[in-house]
This record gives C-alpha cells, sequence and structure tokens, in this order.
C-alpha cells in the first residue's frame, strides 16, 4: 500500500511539532531548554531540499504559524523565520544536494540563526527582551543533530518512494 | 505581525489555531501522564495519608476562619465599607509548558468550554500564578507572572505599601521597581495582590521579598522578590473568577436580588453557577 506523499511529509512535520511542545521535567536545568534543537526547521529544510516541487513557502507559512501558536508568539514570528529557511533551500537546492553532511550541517546552522536572530530582533522590539549569545544555542545543537535527522528522513523517503 | 502586535482584529484566528494545536500538548504531555499512572499507586498512599493530615489541620484553621470571616463582616458593617466578593474557583491542570526560555508561558487543559475567560487569574496552592492571556475551546495560555512583559499590582502586607511588580523573564525571580529610598521595604516582606487593577483579586500571595539594595546615585532600591506560588513545578492550578465590582452595583441599581442589608457578608446577590468541579470559597 502506498501512502500519500503530504501524509508522510506532514506526518513527520507534526512529529517535528510534537517534540518542539513537548516539555521537560520540572528539575531539568535551565540549558536544557536553550540547547533544545529547531527540530521544524530541520524537518521542514530537508522535504524543501529533497521535493522542493512540494514542500516551499507555503508550507513553511503554514508550519511557522503552527509554530508560533504553540509557543505563543506573535503570530507570523516563526512564519517568518521559516518562509527565510525555506527561500534558502529553495534556492540552493541543487548544491545543497551535492554537498557532504558536514557542509550541509554548516548550512543548516547558519539559516537557522539567521531565522532565530530575526525572531529575537522581532522580540526585542515587542517584548524587550535582552540579548545573550544562548539563542543560538538550538542553531548549533540542529546543526550537530542534522546528519542524523537526514539520514532518517531520506531513509523515509526512500520507503515511500517520495520524489 | 503588527496587526497581532497592535490591534485584536486576529484573535478569532489565533483562538482557531490554538484550538488545532493544543491536542499536540496533550499528547507531548503523554510521557508524564503514562509515569504518573504507573508509579501512582505507590504515591497514592503516602498522598492519602499526608493529605489526610492536611485536611484536618485545614478544617481545625476553617473553623476558626469561619468565626472570623463572621467578625470581620460585622466590624465592615459597622464601619459602612464596601463588602468583599466571594471567588468562584475552577481546577485545570497544566498540560503543558511552552518552550522558548525566555517567555515561558503554561498551557491549560481547559478553555473557552469550561468559562475560562482572557485575563482570568490563576494560581496554586501558595500562590499567584498568572493570568490567562489567550482562550481556545479546550486549551488556554497562562502568562506567568515573572514574564518580561508582566506586570502586577503589589502591597507589602505588613503595611500595606503599594507598589508593581515587574516580571524579570528569569523563573525564580521579580522586581519591585519605583520604590523610593524612604520607603519601608524589608526582605522577608510578603507581597500580595492589592486588586487595583480590578483584574487579581486582593489578598492573595504574589512573592516574598527577597533582598533590598541600595545603590549610591540611584533614585529608587533595587529590590529582588521570589515568587510565592511554584511556577515550575506546580501541576494543579486554580482559575478564580468573581463577578466585577461593575456587575455588583449595576445589580444593586436595578435591585433584583435583595441586597439582604449591611450584614449580609459576602456578595448576597451573586450566586455561584452549580460546575461539576467548580467550588464556592474565598480567597
Amino acid at each position: 500500500m502506498k501512502f500519500p506523499d503530504t501524509l508522510v511529509i506532514w506526518g513527520t512535520l507534526v512529529l517535528a511539532l510534537l517534540l518542539t511542545a513537548a516539555h521537560l521535567p520540572a528539575a531539568a536545568p535551565e540549558v536544557l531548554a536553550w540547547i533544545r534543537p529547531d527540530w521544524a526547521a530541520m524537518v521542514l529544510l530537508y522535504w524543501v531540499m529533497a521535493v522542493p516541487q512540494r514542500v516551499g513557502m507555503v508550507t513553511a507559512w503554514c508550519l511557522g504559524v503552527l509554530v508560533d501558536s504553540l509557543t505563543g508568539s506573535l503570530l507570523g514570528q516563526h512564519a517568518l523565520g521559516f518562509v527565510i529557511i525555506a527561500f534558502v533551500g529553495l534556492s540552493m537546492y541543487e548544491r545543497l544536494r551535492m554537498y557532504s553532511l558536514l557542509q550541509q550541517a554548516l548550512i543548516v546552522f547558519f539559516t537557522i540563526a539567521l531565522a532565530r536572530l530575526l525572531g529575537f530582533w522581532i522580540d526585542v522590539m515587542v517584548r524587550g527582551v535582552s540579548w545573550t549569545p544562548q539563542i543560538l544555542l538550538s542553531a548549533v545543537t540542529s546543526a550537530m543533530l542534522w546528519p542524523f535527522v537526514f539520514t532518517l528522513l531520506r531513509a523515509l523517503r526512500r520507503r515511500f518512494r517520495i520524489a | 505581525m503588527l496587526v497581532d502586535h497592535q490591534t485584536r482584529w486576529l484573535e478569532a484566528f489565533r483562538s482557531a489555531v490554538v484550538t488545532v494545536t493544543a491536542p499536540l500538548y496533550v499528547v507531548s504531555n503523554l510521557p508524564y501522564a503514562a509515569t504518573d499512572s504507573l508509579f501512582g499507586y505507590i504515591r497514592l498512599r503516602q498522598d492519602n495519608l499526608s493529605l489526610n493530615e492536611q485536611l484536618l489541620s485545614l478544617s481545625v484553621e476553617a473553623q476558626r476562619a469561619h468565626a472570623l470571616r463572621e467578625e470581620n463582616a460585622r466590624l465592615r458593617a459597622l464601619l459602612g465599607s464596601s463588602e468583599r466578593v466571594e471567588a468562584r474557583l475552577e481546577f485545570a491542570e497544566v498540560v503543558g509548558v511552552t518552550p522558548d526560555p525566555t517567555g515561558r508561558s503554561l498551557i491549560l487543559g481547559k478553555g473557552d468550554a469550561h468559562g475560562v475567560f482572557e485575563g482570568q487569574p490563576v494560581l496554586d496552592s501558595d500562590g499567584l500564578m498568572g493570568q490567562v492571556v489567550e482562550v481556545g475551546r479546550y486549551s488556554s495560555r497562562v502568562l506567568l507572572i515573572t514574564d518580561l512583559t508582566h506586570v502586577t499590582p503589589v502591597l507589602i502586607n505588613r503595611n500595606d505599601y503599594r507598589a508593581m511588580l515587574y516580571g524579570t523573564g528569569e523563573a525564580a525571580w521579580l522586581e519591585l521597581r519605583h520604590v523610593p529610598e524612604t520607603a519601608d521595604v524589608q526582605a522577608g516582606d510578603l507581597l500580595v495582590t492589592s486588586g487595583l487593577d480590578g483584574r487579581f483579586p486582593p489578598g492573595y500571595p504574589v512573592a516574598v521579598v527577597a533582598s533590598v539594595e541600595q545603590q549610591p546615585g540611584e533614585p529608587f532600591l533595587h529590590i529582588r522578590a521570589r515568587p510565592a506560588a511554584q511556577l515550575e513545578r506546580s501541576r494543579h492550578l486554580v482559575l478564580v473568577s468573581r463577578p466585577s465590582l461593575e456587575d455588583a452595583i449595576q445589580r444593586r441599581r436595578s435591585g433584583d436580588p435583595p441586597s439582604g442589608g449591611p450584614d449580609a457578608g459576602s456578595d448576597a446577590g451573586w450566586v455561584p453557577e452549580p460546575s461539576s468541579d467548580g467550588l464556592e470559597g474565598g480567597p
């Protein structure tokens, strides 16, 4: 039996949203909250890179609005970041596919860091959050986990023959 | 984003999206729920014992409180001052915590369908937690008093000194700002809600002053306080609602329920709605 491709893609995106929503036990140290990888952005970037004709800016925006609602941020704050991630993915997906996993991880770091900084900039204007370099930690962990996410999602894509 | 920040046009859209995304929190909470039910029976016995003891000591206190309440009502009647309004309580469980470390907020498992409204005060057993800022159909989001954007009007319980308590964005700290050097504030002072905002009911504990520092050259004291509520730990919270003062005044003017004279104690015109898990009780 073959699943509809859209179902598989959105299934992984919803899984990423679940990981975003999951909260840590109360006893966990605070640094763990900072180093949480940006699961939704990673999964999104993978699909944009792998099937750019299916997953693009619109999917990115919808996913972003869902994340906004989950985190209680301003509607559109994550959506903007995700659209930028999708834009980077769309404009260089051919090169990204040729890159080694390490090079890809570097690109993941830069795009997620860019989206984060933008979101942080909005936070500064709206809520008066003050700067800490910790906001970039999640981009670092995302880049470190990228090889695993990539191999997992590629196996999934091949298993369901999504192209 | 500008529209969302400056206006309330997107409110309906927001609560619709929240109704869709809230189940994600319920699902992500399942591991905790599962461990709770696995180890539940062992803990249940211990809880039962300690809760029984607590119940006993609290009911002894309640006996005294009853007499005090009567006395308070009589004295208030003598003074001719306004009556206290009773609050209605609704219980809710925390199903999620938003992941953003700079502005953590809680997701409650009750929403519009249970009568939760925006701006509703949220308490735990130790003190004020925050207020509801977003209501979905079956969930709601609570902004904590420690959030950067949250300010709570408080009184120092000892001397009724009024001040504003600012959230710092850090989980363990609040700041009492714009307090002049001459003010009488000491470490250990209990800060309670003043109720002057018309949103939080007066008299609930909010924080305890931890340190008072005077920095030379600065016009105000630097005062830090620790929240009284277990902001990071509490799972079972209480939502408080009470008829606003305006409602009470209007009812008295129209005179539909008899006001019952000055010694009616608590607000006589207001009858709590029967609710399966709502309780009637004063602060």
